[in-house]
């Protein structure tokens, strides 16, 4: 004859409230007990609470694992654009080319700030930056094969005859990378 | 391998000792950021950031045995960090012990790690103690043992005992990595 075991529901319900009758099972069936006490020690059997991340996303955190020190880079990070003066309407009464000589450039990382101020001369571009944040000290910023230092009030100036394609952050053993912007002005509608 | 075997592993610089232990827990530091109410970007960068903290304190982390609760915490903070971020960008005041009451209670919390705990034990028995737990824990709860058992194949009269000793193959395991403490009477 077969044993008549707790159904499932019956033994979450014991795991959580011993009443007399399922004393009374649980006082004859070793097996029921055995689970009845891991479901009271593991509640959690039998609820899915967890879900999966994307793979790109493991992906990239066993990467953290995989990066040698040796290099000092942990991780990299990738920055946005929050503002940029050449894709915004310029107010009125502004107009023609003068908005097009300078740029006003805001990214942001993490807690991370940059603003960029680039201002086109005779010859080359005069740029001026500056970085924000309230967890890091020092940053340095790597332009396409130049590292600037900030000087004394925390300003990276550097001038060059055309924009750099690609400006990276060192910051506290992490690399943050600014989008690759367009130097192509805008044109007129 | 126990948590603190793996962890060991990491501090000997074993690539492939991280890639397990980021396996392991990847759904428990992703549930707990995506719980947060982050956007799906800034859980993103929880995410990323919770890796990248227990790496780089690899060195700090005294008892690797708790490692899943030193991923929680610091899931919870990173959590917190960019909530914090976001209001201050909206302008809008916020009471951080609420969000954590409301958002991430440590209840919650501690079932997370839990199920974390569970889903490593289960996966390190063999495939078919795996089955009937797995049967017996998940299974729609009004099935009853008869169902439970055709479902599985396995004889109604001999289900009790297979059961049984899955149960404590799997105790054995949780009690083996830590997560659970041998009772006496167990």
């Amino acid at each position: 004859m077969t044993k008549t075991h707790l159904t499932r529901l019956q033994i979450i319900q014991a795991a959580k409230k011993l009443t007399e009758e399922f004393k009374k099972h649980l006082a004859e069936c070793s097996e029921c007990r055995d689970l009845v006490h891991f479901f009271s020690t593991f509640p959690v059997a039998g609820q899915v609470l967890l879900s999966e991340p994307p793979d790109s996303w493991t992906q990239k955190a066993i990467v953290v694992g995989k990066i040698p020190e040796k290099e000092g880079i942990l991780g990299k990070f990738r920055a946005r654009v929050i503002f940029d003066s050449w894709t915004t309407p310029q107010p009125v009464g502004i107009r023609g080319e003068n908005g097009l000589s300078h740029r006003r450039l805001r990214f942001e990382c993490r807690d991370i700030i940059v603003d960029i101020r680039a201002e086109k001369q005779k010859e080359n571009w005069l740029f001026i930056a500056q970085a924000a944040s309230d967890t890091i000290n020092e940053i340095l910023l790597k332009l396409d094969k130049r590292t600037i230092n900030p000087d004394p009030d925390g300003l990276y100036q550097w001038t060059a005859k055309r924009p750099p394609k690609k400006i990276t952050l060192l910051a506290d053993k992490n690399e943050i990378e600014l989008p690759e912007l367009s130097w192509k002005k805008p044109r007129k509608k | 391998m126990t948590d603190s075997e793996l962890w060991q592993a990491v501090l000997n610089g074993d690539e492939k000792a991280w890639e397990t232990l980021v396996r392991r827990y990847k759904a428990l530091v992703y549930t707990v950021s995506t719980r947060a109410g982050l956007s799906m970007a800034d859980a993103a960068d929880c995410f990323q950031q919770t890796w990248m903290l227990t790496f780089q304190n690899r060195h700090k982390i005294k008892e690797p045995s708790r490692l899943s609760a030193w991923l929680v915490t610091t899931a919870k903070r990173e959590a917190l960090r960019l909530i914090r971020k976001a209001n201050q960008i909206n302008n809008v005041p916020l009471d951080l012990d609420m969000i954590c009451d409301q958002k991430l209670p440590d209840e919650e919390l501690d079932q997370l790690e839990k199920q974390a705990h569970l889903e490593i034990a289960l996966n390190d028995i063999d495939d078919r103690c795996q089955r009937i737990l797995r049967t017996f824990f998940y299974s729609p709860e009004d099935k009853s043992y008869e169902e439970i058992a055709e479902a599985l194949n396995i004889s109604p009269n001999s289900l009790g005992a297979l059961r049984r000793r899955c149960l404590e193959k799997l105790k054995q395991v949780l009690i083996k990595n830590q997560y659970l403490v041998e009772r006496k009477d167990d």
